[in-house]
Order: C-alpha cells, then structure tokens, then sequence
C-alpha cells in the first residue's frame, strides 16, 4: 500500500476498539416499556384522529365527492365499500400556502377512491431491506394517511403468508418515525413522472414503509394486499432478492412523508 | 458501573464480560455507525440483547464473537434507523464523526468515514479485533468472498481518500 500500511489501519483500529465505552444504563434498557409506548403513541394518535375526524365531518357534513379509483398497471383496488359518486365536486373552501416543508397532516381521512398505490423504490444493505409502497392522491382535494393500515403478504395464489408486526419481535425495537399523518395534494400535472421533482406536480406522496431483515425474503411472496381509506389494494412485490426475506421478520411503519421517493 | 439488568445470567458473569469485552463492542459499534451517539445507542442496545439470549451461548470461548456479532447487528440496525431519520434532516454533529473521535490519526478516522457501513465493519473486525476473515464472513453472517471483497474495496478506498487528502 502506497499511503496506508496494515500497521497504521491496526494501530488506528485498536485505537478505536480500546475505547472506554460508556456505563450501561443502571435501569433495564427496556423493560416492558416498548409495549407501553406503543400503546400510548397508538392511543395518541387514535385519539387525534377521532377528534380530527368528528371536527371535520361536523364542518363538512356529507359534501365529500368520490371519484373512481384508477388503475395502474400494478394495482388491483378493490372496494368492501362502493363510493358513491356525486354529481358535482366541491370546491376547496379557501385557498391554502403550501409549506416549505412536507405537508401539515390537515384535511379529511385519505378514501381509497382517491388514491393511487405504486411500488416504490427497494433499498437493502447488511442483510436488511426496505420497500416503499407510495401513495399519491388523485382525486380532487387534499387528504391525510395516518396510522399504519392493515398489511397482509400474499403468495402467487392470493392465499394469506404473514400479516407484518409493527415491531421487530427478535429485539424490540419498533421502525417507527412518529408523526402525525402525512397531507397529500391531489396531483394536478398529467404525465409527470413521480420522483424527485416538487416542481413538476408532485406535492405530498406519502409511503408505507416495509422493512426486513436477515437471510432475506420468502420467495413465496408475491403481493401484498393494503387496506387503506375503506378499500384494498394489491400490490405486486417481491421483498428482497436472492434467498428472500422471512415472512415473520417483516414489520411495517405508520405512513411517512415521502415526497422525494421515486 | 451501574447493576445490570436482573437476575437470569450471573451478575458476576456478565459484569466480568462487560469489563472484557465492552471496549471492543463499543469500538466496533463506533466504527460502522462512524457516529458518537448512535455508536452509544447500538452499545447499550447490544447490551441488552445480549442479556436476554445469554443462556443461548453455553460455550464461553465463543463468547467473544457471539457479542461481536449482536453489536455489528444493533450498530447496522441503528444507522439504519439514523439513516430514516437523516431523510427528515436529523442535525448531524460534526464532533460527533469519526475523524473527531479517532483524534490519534484523524487522517484515518476521516478516510474510515467515508468507507460504507459493512466495508468498515470488515476491517474493523479484522484490523481493530484480530478476528480472521473467515471469522469475520461468521459474525457478520456473509459469504468469505464477499467479505474478501469488501476489505479489497475498503483497502482501495482508502489509499484514495488518503491520497487525495495528500495530494
């Protein structure tokens, strides 16, 4: 090695590796307490939802206009509530600023009819993954993703493998970024490919999160199936390459902004 | 040194083995984190998973790979997690990165921070810890070429940013 010998690297490394950590917490790291988190985090959120819903349906009460799903060519939505359509489309009531940032979580509950579901980008390193599943609003008026929707993995046969857990059983930890629902606009630019171009049209996709780890993904997963804003979406996904994931080892995350997410 | 989390391992036997090991687990998650307090993080973390599954490793001259390989786990789980989080522009702390907390051979520690996760995993074990490369295809559960190979790219990558700092 012409500027780096093995002896300085060990010199340096042994360095690193002698360092006095620091003390082990005297309390258990975490005793019971994700359990108790969660819940109170869930409760949180469920409680914001049922106050925000009951706020809106009492200032809007019964004017919401649905639009037919649109299909893309990896979505098959399917509906246990059909939407009924109304005539006429009710105007946003007052103009709004758009943030700098992602999209304050305001508006009605995303419905499915509105929405468009696609596979997003797949990342993997160090025997962990994570696929984002993206949602963007193409109806005609703003709506919110909160909460973590149902998610089962499905193989080639649509028969049910695995519903994904909210945490990682094997150490506790949950993949979650708390927040308080990602806002969508609708996406008023036809033919603007998705991706990290806010200026072309794209404002407030939100993704779900799915992650997983060690030894892969089971090659039997063929799609999974999201039931979001009363209707269902299947998605056509493979998680992970070569040995595949572990049906039991993927966990999901509640909605998360996903603005630059191809 | 506070009391460990309870009863089931020995006390005795897990104060003996943080004394030992600690240092090391503390090191290497330094290492693939490159980052102070998410380094801390993963150690307290490792920790702790090693305390729930210390009846699983009854022999106590694998112990010290066994906590090697919960550390690299609960360090890459961590810049996992730090990585989600950076996407929402979580601050970054200068003082906290690697060429800081490597102040014998900051040259090196900058150099190291810029190799990937898994490549500063490998020559971590390998340089920092001694372990052999087929050890080290063990703990972070890869194939032996795949580790070659990591510490072949994790050489090159070196001699580069080193050069170029020099140049």
């Amino acid at each position: 090695m012409a500027e780096i010998d093995e002896e300085r690297l060990r010199r340096g490394l042994c360095g690193l590796v002698t360092m006095q950590p620091p003390p082990l917490d005297t309390a258990p790291v975490r005793p019971v307490p994700w359990v108790g988190r969660f819940a109170l985090v869930m409760a949180t959120v469920m409680l914001l939802a049922a106050v925000l819903t009951v706020a809106l349906l009492a200032r809007r009460p019964a004017s919401v206009a649905t639009t037919p799903p649109r299909a893309t060519a990896t979505v098959a939505p399917t509906f246990s509530v059909q939407p009924t359509p109304t005539p006429a489309v009710t105007p946003l009531p007052t103009p709004f600023t758009p943030p700098t940032s992602f999209l304050p979580a305001v508006g009605p509950l995303c419905t499915a009819s509105q929405l468009e579901v696609r596979l997003g980008s797949s990342f993997g390193a160090l025997g962990n993954g994570i696929t984002y599943v993206i949602f963007t609003d193409r109806g005609t008026r703003r709506c919110t993703l909160r909460g973590t929707p149902s998610v089962q993995l499905l193989d080639a046969r649509g028969r049910l493998l695995s519903t994904p857990a909210t945490v990682d059983r094997a150490s506790g930890y949950i993949p979650t970024l708390p927040n308080g629902g990602v806002g969508l606009l609708p996406l008023s630019s036809e033919g603007v490919a998705p991706g990290p171009n806010p200026e072309g049209g794209i404002r407030g996709q939100a993704s779900l999160p799915i992650q997983y780890e060690d030894g892969g993904c089971n090659s039997a997963i063929a799609s999974i199936r999201i039931r979001v804003g009363g209707g269902t979406f299947t998605v056509r996904a493979t998680l992970g390459g070569g040995l595949g994931c572990q049906p039991d080892t993927v966990f999901i995350s509640p909605f998360q902004p996903a603005e630059f997410l191809p | 040194m506070g009391q460990l989390n309870p009863s089931p391992p020995g006390k005795d036997d897990v104060e003996e083995a943080v004394a030992r090991f600690g240092s090391e687990m503390y090191g290497l998650a330094l290492a693939i984190t490159a980052n102070l307090h998410d380094a801390e993080d993963a150690y307290q973390t490792a920790w702790f998973d090693a305390l729930r599954n210390w009846t699983r490793i009854r022999d106590v001259s694998k112990r010290r790979s066994w906590l090697a390989s919960i550390a690299a786990r609960s360090a890459i789980r961590v810049r996992r997690r730090h990585m989600l989080s950076s996407r929402l522009r979580v601050p970054f702390s200068e003082a906290s990165a690697l060429s800081s907390v490597m102040h014998w051979d900051a040259e090196l520690g900058a150099a190291i921070g810029q190799l990937s996760a898994r490549q500063r995993a490998v020559i971590t074990l390998h340089y920092g810890h001694g372990f052999t490369l087929d050890e080290v295809a063990v703990i972070l559960k890869l194939r032996g070429g795949t580790v070659r190979s990591h510490l072949a790219r994790a050489l090159a990558s070196l001699r580069v940013h080193i050069g170029d700092d020099r140049g």
